[in-house]
């Protein structure tokens, strides 16, 4: 007979791991149980070959809560976030657009594209600051059920009226991001292609959504939201590669008292009288416990780990039907020597530096992301890819061998579910079409590759454990956000089971290195069974 | 003393439809249309030997509530429901006759369809008063506007904890998303997809889906399957019955009278002056023209504020709606004979809709077109008209590229029903070139700005209009650019003329 925990978490994804945190730190007994040999679920750093570390799915931090890092202490242990430095758009024409952290130099760089785009960036950044600013608070907390008639949810949904009221001259602004689509968003202030492209491919990251679809604008303001807790806080790459901030979150919750057991997969959670008992591991040990936490999708959750019979029909319904569409793969490369790329030849090698140490995106406009987009739709994996591409050793030189490199793509679209064949049949064809498409901006690219790893919707799934290889456990469209993230009267984090939660990215406010829905589920678990 | 108290820009149905509303409250009101015809996008346009519809060819959401209030029928309006929707394409057509679709639908797909449709009328319900009357403010400034807001507020809420959260999930999807949820038959998807993104610059696959879909099944007209409503003598008789109707309570009408500036002084409208040179003096203006056109063009830059100006220069017009029009020698064979009098929609699967769309949003000829037709009487004999949702205009600005797309129509329709092309004795292609060349409307849209989630209600022109005022005193607006929206309604008109009213 094992032993009886206040709580367990199944998944140690960053979620689960600070959701376990969490409640550690207030005193209870947490068991985190990890698929996997290591914890970290999407944010993982693997050594693939001999000497070169990959930060294999998730590439960099902008959305983790800074609250969370003080509360967990995450510094001590060991948590370090090296900044990118910028965003650099190479275009086909050997021309580029940089764009800088310092806003006077960014301002030159536009100037040289153009002067009203220039003017007007200052204006958009301050508009996006705004409406970050309006929309941060609901990211820390449980949104409230507009439909509820209970007088505490009336007087959120007044306090929120009242909330957004003093920011009435944003609320129109706020309406129109919310409903827009990011490239009609991003036109209506810009003329350059690749800044028009670039700011809204940040809208169609992890959402089977193109630059043209409505809704895609709010996921760009999701993204945003990194940049606006100051300089300090932009978007980075933690020491270690991203499994940097899963170790020291694991770290931060075992020193708070919590046990993670790796390579525990759990297979069932165990349900007597509509209350959640414990798991079953697939080695069929069983574990008990008076709270049973998922960090994983809601997907994987309801479909799979939670027998049927215990769910109402109308929940099981809500979740069949929820969308959690696989849309981006990763192609993470070994390189012998740094990429030579045709829009940096007139700078020195040591000039190049500063424009490889941020991000660089394949985004030279609007039409060029819809395209990629219109592949997709029909099954097909994105012939010219969107990339968001960076070179996590620049920033730390630990991750691979002295003069060499490793990349992390990031790549869309590449949709789960395919026209025809399967994933084993077009992995490299996908593979190819990322490398065939950055030669053309790279043209050294492929003399200096040495290793190349594939990742693709399905192999996330396999891997990683997400449904579709959706990194975001379900689409941030505007039907599955807030009160209806995962499914309508269960986004408080509680379940239609009694002692089971809910405390991954398919529940408020959605995905992202953020933390944001480990914390808020730790809080109600800790306000319910006080 | 001032000519008129109303001056109304623009003849086309919604600024008939207030002339006749202020009329009869006993304003002394003038039309000013440019054309030499009113009606706008009602109005018929030469083809072959006769006249046929141009732009919009039946009236399907007409509201009610306008017809009564200006005793429509008592001046010779005539309307004929439709014998249901005819969906070509696949191997087998789908007829879905008015009121009894489910016969042609497996027992799924019928109850599917009946669970959608329920939804549909619940959040019609719960938005019908937000749609054909004035919205509440939301800056409530008195007891009476707080009380509406309130009502309204209820209003909603009174659709129900279970379905409430349903109906407002339903806003933003995708139509693909809410149609795969309930119904399976391809066809019968694309049967309620293809009208749904009329007006729209939207695919079956974009978001924003589940919002045009309501915009389009009202409550006032809320079947999902609804058949296309005919005007007996046109659409253009519906502009005859509002233009007696105007004209009886004591309006004037004046053609070729383009209006080329607003006059203001003091913040305060004073009248028109017309391309001729002509002024006209009146104490209200109301304009069923565009909210660019009238905010931007008509007025004398520096009475808005750069930001109002901006708000009303980034409305957005991207318009691909094309008509092509046929005379035929005699309606060819119909799989279904009722079909004569239906909607016959060729492209049979959400796929087809969105393939259509793709090349539209690069500028490019269309391929495989959709296109719903009908059919209409005409003095030669019988005229089809198709409605082709995705042609983008740019790319069709020249002769090879219209010849071409007629072609491409040509041969879609000709591939659904074998025998047509062999009828046609005249044809036309129109697009958005030429009815903004013909029509004067912006970006040729013939809903005055994209139906979209953000150009919608509250939004729609601009934050701040939604009621019909502008920022200059005694200027209102009352053209589908305002809410509720564009489509054959008599809504804006009439919603614009009552605004003047109240104040």
């Amino acid at each position: 007979m094992s032993q009886r925990y206040d709580a367990i978490i199944i998944g140690g994804g960053h979620n689960g791991l600070i959701c376990a945190a969490y409640l550690a730190r207030a005193g209870r007994k947490v068991l985190v149980l990890e698929r996997r040999h290591l914890v970290g679920g999407a944010a993982v750093t693997e050594e693939i070959f001999p000497g070169f570390k990959y930060t294999v799915c998730s590439y960099v931090v902008s959305l983790l809560r800074p609250q969370i890092i003080a509360d967990l202490n995450l510094p001590e242990h060991g948590f370090e976030l090296l900044p990118l430095n910028g965003s650099l758009t190479p275009m086909l024409n050997g021309d580029h657009l940089m764009r800088w952290h310092d806003a006077g130099e960014t301002r030159l760089e536009l100037m040289r594209h153009s002067p009203a785009d220039a003017e007007a960036y200052e204006h958009f950044a301050m508009l996006m600051y705004h409406l970050g600013m309006a929309v941060r608070p609901m990211l820390s907390t449980t949104p409230t059920d507009p439909t509820s008639l209970s007088p505490a949810a009336l007087a959120r949904l007044a306090d929120v009226a009242r909330q957004f009221g003093k920011k009435a001259e944003y609320l129109y602004d706020l309406a129109k991001l919310m409903t827009m689509s990011s490239g009609d968003f991003v036109e209506q202030w810009f003329e350059t292609p690749a800044l028009q492209g670039t700011l809204s491919a940040s809208g169609i990251i992890g959402t089977f959504l193109g630059p043209r679809s409505p809704g895609s604008a709010y996921v760009m303001l999701h993204h945003y939201m990194g940049e606006i807790d100051g300089e300090f806080r932009a978007w980075g790459l933690p020491r270690g590669g991203m499994g940097g901030v899963s170790e020291a979150i694991a770290s931060s919750a075992r020193a708070f008292g919590a046990e993670v057991r790796c390579e525990a997969p759990v297979s069932q959670v165990i349900v007597q009288g509509g209350k959640a008992q414990g798991v079953a591991l697939a080695d069929g040990e069983e574990i008990y416990a008076d709270t049973v936490v998922s960090s994983v999708d809601p997907k994987l959750t309801f479909e799979h780990l939670v027998e049927a019979e215990h769910l109402p029909d109308e929940f099981r319904k809500h979740i069949a039907r929820y969308q959690i569409r696989g849309s981006s793969g990763k192609v993470n490369l070994s390189l012998d020597a740094l990429p030579e790329f045709t829009c940096l030849q007139h700078l020195s090698k040591a000039d190049q530096i500063p424009y490889l140490s941020g991000a660089m995106s394949i985004s030279p406009s609007i039409e060029y992301l819809e395209r990629a987009f219109d592949d997709a739709k029909y099954g097909h994996h994105s012939r010219k890819p969107y990339m968001d591409m960076v070179i996590p050793s620049l920033i730390d030189p630990t991750l691979a061998p002295p003069g060499k490199h490793v990349v992390s793509l990031f790549c869309a679209y590449a949709p789960y579910d395919l026209a025809e064949g399967t994933w084993d049949d077009h992995r490299e064809s996908f593979g190819d079409a990322v490398v065939d498409t950055l030669a053309q901006y790279v043209p050294n690219l492929k003399d200096i590759i040495l290793h190349r790893q594939v990742l693709s919707p399905w192999d996330m799934e396999q891997q990683m454990g997400l449904t579709q290889g959706n990194i975001f456990h379900g689409e941030l469209t505007l039907e599955q956000l807030f009160f209806l993230r995962p499914a309508p009267g269960y986004a408080d984090f509680t379940t239609p089971l009694r002692h089971m939660y809910m405390c991954g990215s398919g529940c408020h406010p959605g995905g992202g290195v953020m933390g944001a829905p480990g914390k808020l589920a730790a809080d109600r678990i800790i306000a319910d069974t006080r | 003393m001032a000519d008129y108290d109303v001056l109304v820009i623009g003849g086309g149905h919604n600024g008939l439809t207030a002339a006749a509303y202020l009329a009869r409250a006993g304003k002394r009101v003038l039309v000013l249309e440019a054309r030499d015809r009113v009606g706008g996008a009602l109005a018929h346009a030469p083809l072959g030997e006769s006249e046929a519809p141009y732009g919009f060819a039946t009236v399907d959401n007409f509201h009610p509530s306008v017809v009564q209030d200006l005793g429509l029928q008592g001046h010779g309006l005539v309307t004929r429901e439709g014998s249901g929707t005819l969906v070509l394409g696949a191997d087998e057509p789908l007829w879905l006759a008015t009121g009894n679709a489910a016969a042609s639908l497996g027992a799924d797909d019928a109850r599917g369809l009946s669970e959608l449709q329920r939804l549909v009328d619940v959040a019609g319900k719960a938005l019908e008063p937000l749609l054909s009357d004035a919205l509440p403010s939301v800056t409530p400034n008195s007891l009476s506007d707080f009380f509406e807001l309130a009502v309204a507020g209820l209003r909603v809420r009174r659709v129900g904890k279970r379905d409430l959260p349903e109906v407002m999930r339903l806003l933003p999807m995708t139509l693909r998303d809410l149609l795969e949820e309930h119904v399976s038959d391809p066809r019968l998807q694309a049967a309620i997809a293809g009208p749904a993104l009329h007006g729209t610059w939207l695919g079956p696959w974009s978001a924003g889906g589940g919002y045009a879909l309501l915009h389009h099944r009202p409550a006032w007209r809320s079947d999902l399957l609804a058949p296309p409503r005919f005007v007996e003598g046109g659409p253009e008789a519906l502009v005859g019955a509002l233009e007696k109707a105007a004209r009886k309570a004591g309006a004037t009408i004046r053609t070729e009278s383009a209006v080329s500036r607003i006059l203001v002084q003091h913040g305060q409208t004073t009248g028109v002056r017309l391309a001729s040179g002509e002024s006209l003096e009146a104490g209200a203006i109301l304009s069923a023209c565009d909210p660019t056109t009238t905010l931007v063009d008509l007025l004398e830059p520096g009475w808005l504020s750069p930001e109002t100006r901006r708000a009303a220069r980034t409305v957005r017009y991207r318009a691909t709606v094309a008509t092509a029009r046929f005379e035929l020698a005699a309606i060819p064979d119909l799989p279904v004979a009722e079909a004569r009098e239906a909607r016959i929609q060729i492209g049979a699967s959400l796929v087809s809709l969105e393939q259509a769309f793709d090349p539209a949003k690069y500028g490019e000829v269309p391929a495989a077109p959709t296109v719903e037709l009908t059919f209409h009487p005409s003095s030669s004999g019988t005229v089809a008209h198709a409605w082709v949702q995705h042609v983008a205009a740019g790319a069709v600005a020249d002769e090879q590229g219209r010849g071409d797309t007629l072609a491409a129509i040509n041969a879609t329709i000709e591939t659904a029903l074998p025998g047509f092309a062999n009828q046609v004795q005249a044809a036309e292609l129109s697009t958005a070139i030429d009815f903004e060349r013909d029509l004067g409307l912006r970006g040729g849209h013939l809903y005055h700005g994209e139906l979209g989630m953000d150009q919608i209600l509250y939004m729609r022109p601009t934050p701040g209009m939604y009621d019909h005022t502008t920022p200059i005193q005694g200027l209102y607006l009352g053209g589908p650019g305002t809410h509720p929206g564009g489509g054959i309604t008599g809504l804006p008109g009439k919603l614009g003329a009552e605004r003047i009213l109240d104040t």
